[in-house]
């Protein structure tokens, strides 16, 4: 298996595609700060209060970043080399989401770096609090991020078609999750389950003027696990799934 | 010999449909095995279950006397294929491809890629990419990537489609080369059935998914010996006259007043001779044998006959 994720990790590394996604994000999370700077309330705190505000785009981003890992298999027809070759489908399956995993997370810290080093260059207002609450929110983000990379990787071995995955990703993960919010609103135990979502546990849950500090759902301990038992509850379930399905899959 | 690949009644359904139905085959180690049938005769079928693309609905089979689902992974190692048209990723170029199933199957020595590209005759394209490569050049790089290993074994779906005259008998002298100095086993499928019959030392024909024979070189031989083909006014009465006056008795009269004379000792100036002092009017008198193009014709045709 590891010559295997060693193959993935060579041809992510010469594919134009993630290197553009990953240059072009932290060209961007430094166009972003520059254009903050032009503004009257662009400071550090709001730079990375905002960053962390949105990481339900985060979670966007990173399904065109997935399919772009994922290479194309099924299009491509690749799939049946490894196959053919006497390589378990659990080790492909279990190598590929590595790689998916380990790329993501590359991608996400590299990004926040560039996009912290560049706010603390560019901008003014350097309180280390809102570090501190930028990196509690990346850490607790992490595992949400890891549920948005497993149901994307499961889809990938479902269908075939990347429409179709985009489709379907974008059911579970966003509109599935916002509905049962709007209806949660009227039955409580639709809104329960609603706040056990990834999508919606990306949410604020107070402000503080004084210390100019947004409280999100992780801020809190419980909150903070709750992030962790989302997260791990969703990957096993959407890993599984993924893998019944590959198992009994005819490679074409 | 050292059986490579045993089928058991292997079976596979789509549905409703029988696109394998109890197949027995059998490949020795160092055969060239052609797989020959239609569209849709189930050669892709069988060899992506050989290949564990593909699952059986019923019966086994074994990879180098190994059947169980471990062992078969261990034993494709061994093995080099190519399924349909070859797959890569487009936006590689030919080595970045080459590298990333190195790395993948653990070969050590970036040298073995140069290698292979020369044997099919790459070298030169390696900084193409996949997707600007012509057909051809497609398939002549499946069949580097089959043989990046070392195989013992050589499963090969329609291997020279696409390929250009000189290529076709490029590809052939190597898959040859390949079979004699390597004792490499060879299972083939091919549309192109003058060119199986250049290589290949057995057969297997399918016809909608059924097995319908399966013969070596030397009983398709047999099978497609030389006959002497006789049009006359009279079939039945000139039969009749090779039994008695010449004693021959193995022949087929076929409609149109036609007869196939396939004894060996037969003489046309006898037979001439024989049909013009009866009265037996000579259309025609004429050599021919049976290739594998018309035996697998007579066989599939007399198939659907039944």
């Amino acid at each position: 298996m590891f010559n295997y994720i060693r193959s993935e990790v060579y041809r992510n590394m010469h594919s134009k595609g993630n290197n553009m996604f990953l240059f072009g994000g932290m060209i961007f999370a430094i166009l972003l700060n520059l254009i903050l700077s032009m503004q009257t309330y662009g400071d550090t705190n709001f730079a990375l209060t905002s960053f962390y505000n949105a990481m339900r785009i985060i979670m966007i981003i990173s399904f065109p970043l997935i399919s772009l890992i994922y290479g194309q298999e099924f299009k491509h027809h690749t799939l049946k080399n490894p196959v053919s070759y006497g390589i378990s489908r659990s080790h492909i399956y279990f190598g590929k989401f590595l790689v998916e995993v380990a790329l993501c997370i590359l991608n996400l810290i590299c990004i926040s770096a560039v996009y912290v080093i560049s706010a603390y260059i560019i901008l003014g207002n350097t309180d280390i609090i809102h570090l501190v609450d930028f990196i509690r929110s990346l850490i607790a983000f992490t595992p949400l991020l890891l549920v948005s990379i497993a149901v994307a990787h499961c889809l990938h071995f479902v269908f075939d078609n990347e429409i179709t995955v985009g489709i379907v990703w974008a059911i579970i993960i966003v509109i599935i999750p916002a509905l049962l919010k709007t209806v949660g609103r009227r039955i409580e135990i639709i809104g329960k389950v609603a706040n056990l979502t990834p999508w919606n546990v990306i949410d604020a849950t107070g402000y503080d003027e004084v210390t100019d500090r947004l409280f999100m759902t992780w801020s809190s301990s419980t909150g903070f696990i709750k992030c962790f038992i989302i997260g791990f509850i969703g990957v096993a379930i959407f890993y599984t799934l993924g893998f019944i399905s590959f198992k009994s899959k005819q490679i074409k | 010999m050292k059986e490579v690949i045993k089928t058991h009644k292997l079976s596979k359904m789509y549905g409703k449909d029988n696109a394998l139905s109890d197949i027995n085959i059998t490949v020795r180690q160092g055969d060239i095995y052609g797989l020959v049938g239609d569209n849709g005769a189930g050669k892709t079928t069988l060899l992506r279950i050989l290949t564990g693309q593909s699952y059986a609905t019923s019966g086994s089979f074994q990879l180098f006397s190994k059947s169980s689902n471990k062992q078969l992974s261990r034993a494709r190692r061994r093995t080099g294929v190519i399924i349909e048209a070859p797959s890569f990723y487009p936006k590689l170029t030919v080595e970045q491809n080459m590298e990333y199933y190195r790395i993948q199957r653990g070969i050590p020595g970036k040298d073995r890629i140069d290698k292979v590209l020369k044997e099919v005759d790459l070298l030169n394209a390696k900084k193409k990419k996949f997707a600007d490569m012509s057909l051809g050049m497609k398939q002549r790089l499946g069949l580097a990537l089959t043989m990046i290993t070392e195989p013992e074994l050589l499963l090969l779906d329609e291997p020279i489609n696409g390929l250009d005259p000189s290529g076709i008998i490029e590809i052939r002298n190597l898959l040859l080369r390949l079979n004699k100095e390597n004792n490499i086993t060879i299972l083939i499928s091919s549309h192109i059935l003058p060119e199986l019959s250049n290589i290949a030392t057995c057969y297997g024909f399918l016809d909608k998914g059924r097995l319908v024979e399966e013969l070596s070189i030397g009983e398709l031989e047999e099978k497609s010996k030389s006959f002497l083909e006789i049009k006359v006014t009279n079939a039945k009465k000139l039969s009749a006259l090779l039994e008695e006056r010449l004693g021959y008795r193995d022949y087929k009269v076929l409609p149109g007043e036609i007869i196939q004379l396939f004894d060996h000792n037969s003489v046309p100036e006898k037979i001439s001779e024989l049909a013009v002092t009866n009265g037996i009017g000579l259309i025609g008198l004429q050599e021919k044998s049976v290739d594998l193009e018309n035996y697998y014709m007579s066989l599939i045709g007399a198939d659907k006959n039944v």
